[in-house]
């Protein structure tokens, strides 16, 4: 009776086990299958962004590469043509700007004269095809290219040069200078000679730079300013130590860049005794140095 | 025979993993050198102006016909040498007072203008050469001095 009963009992309850687990069964397949949707929805979102990013991080990459000879070449054609007139100008006597072209004509000593360059940045970047040696090419355009030159009202002495070229790809090699000029060209004395004639003894000086003409100080003014005279007085002490006036003049006239220059300054005296030292007035020079007046003594020796 | 198979496949592979990448490397160098090269450019611009700034305090400040100095700048060193190549005597021994000056003793004093040959060498490749004109005056801080007529160089 006992084994009947328990074999009842489990009977029983393997079936009410296995209704309940069929019942579990069904819902577990529901759930199943909306995660699965989810899963998948969020899986293509997923799948769509790592697409869009990897698209957008291989074009990137892909586009550097690419420009990077286009970049070697058009900076290179930039610095180049920038740097290289860049030193010319800080090295010139003088300089004049053409802001329209633009073009800068410097000068530079060659034995006693100044010499003009003109430096056109139009022509200096050039319009060609380049080819590296990754086989790619870039086009510089210069047709669309800009170069400007600024001057500063209140530094004669400071040069602002903006150049930008556009490639063929659609780049832009933009590049600013701050040009300052080095040299001065200061009509400071070079070599000394003394000559006689009816008036007295005379010593012309050569001037390393031409002067525009000789320096004054208006009272109040610590600016030099140019003397529309080309005539003063000067000193000279002879070798007793005695001191004497004597007229100065600039001579040796030439041209640059339209204006009147002078390369040598004339020390008249009106006494036959050899000067020992001269006082050499205030010039201003080319590029508007001035030079101040200073008492020398007279070498003739080259 | 299978190993030695697959070990020919990895070499194979490698060998052309390498011929790939070789084109890459010598074009990536190229263009390395060449803008190393143009770096150089602006640097050496910046370094010569600096170096002809230092020339003039260097001139101002000469106790000695030759003198020199050099500056670590971040584009690199500077080596600024000045040489009095020529001196004009100012008029000092006539004055009152200074008759029995010794001109040996007291170089800056007994000359009005002196000619310098100066150079400034950058990195120890790059050379700019010229002529500095100093007047002098009764402080070195009122001197001045005029750069002429520089050039650059290669050593």
């Amino acid at each position: 009776m006992t084994t009947l009963h328990e074999m009842l009992r489990i009977i029983v309850k393997k079936k009410c086990y296995n209704a309940h687990m069929e019942g579990n069964k069904k819902r577990f397949k529901g759930m199943t299958l909306v995660e699965v949707l989810i899963s998948l929805a969020l899986l293509s979102v997923l799948m769509l962004l790592v697409l869009f990013t990897s698209t957008w991080l291989f074009t990137f990459v892909k586009n550097r590469l690419i420009a990077l000879p286009n970049h070697v070449i058009g900076l290179s054609r930039a610095y180049s043509a920038v740097y290289l007139n860049a030193q010319d100008i800080q090295l010139s006597a003088t300089y004049t700007v053409d802001k329209n072209l633009p073009l800068v004509t410097l000068y530079k000593k060659s034995g006693q004269n100044l010499v003009p360059n003109t430096v056109d940045f139009k022509k200096l970047i050039g319009a060609e095809t380049l080819s590296t040696a990754t086989g790619a090419t870039v086009t510089l355009d210069v047709q669309t290219a800009s170069v400007s030159i600024q001057q500063p009202s209140d530094n004669r002495f400071l040069l602002l040069l903006y150049l930008s070229i556009p490639s063929s790809d659609g780049r832009r090699f933009d590049n600013t200078v701050v040009i300052k000029k080095l040299v001065n060209a200061a009509p400071v004395p070079e070599k000394f000679t003394v000559t006689s004639n009816t008036a007295g003894k005379k010593v012309t000086i050569d001037l390393y730079y031409p002067a525009l003409g000789f320096g004054v100080r208006p009272i109040g003014s610590s600016d030099m300013q140019l003397a529309p005279e080309t005539s003063t007085i000067t000193t000279i002490i002879d070798v007793n130590g005695v001191r004497k006036t004597a007229t100065a003049s600039l001579t040796g006239t030439a041209t640059l860049n339209g204006s009147n220059v002078y390369q040598e300054l004339d020390i008249q005296t009106s006494t036959t005794t050899q000067p020992d030292f001269v006082m050499i007035p205030p010039l201003i020079g080319v590029d508007g140095t001035p030079c101040e007046d200073v008492t020398v003594k007279v070498e003739t020796r080259p | 025979m299978k190993k030695g198979i697959a070990l020919l496949t990895v070499l194979a592979f490698v060998l052309i993993l390498s011929l790939l990448m070789v084109p890459l490397y010598v074009s990536v160098l190229g263009m390395t050198s060449t803008l190393r090269s143009i770096q150089v450019l602006p640097a050496k611009h910046e370094a010569f102006a600096a170096g002809l700034n230092v020339a003039r305090t260097l001139i101002v400040n000469a106790q000695s016909p030759a003198t020199s100095t050099s500056i670590d700048l971040a584009q690199g060193t500077i080596v600024v040498t000045a040489y009095l190549s020529r001196s004009l005597e100012s008029d000092l021994s006539l004055q009152e007072g200074q008759e029995g000056i010794d001109c040996e003793e007291t170089m800056r004093l007994c000359s009005a203008v002196n000619y310098w040959d100066v150079t400034v060498t950058f990195k120890d490749a790059y050379t700019l050469t010229g002529t500095a004109v100093q007047y002098v005056m009764f402080q070195p801080d009122k001197d001045y001095v005029y750069l002429l007529d520089f050039k650059e160089g290669r050593k």
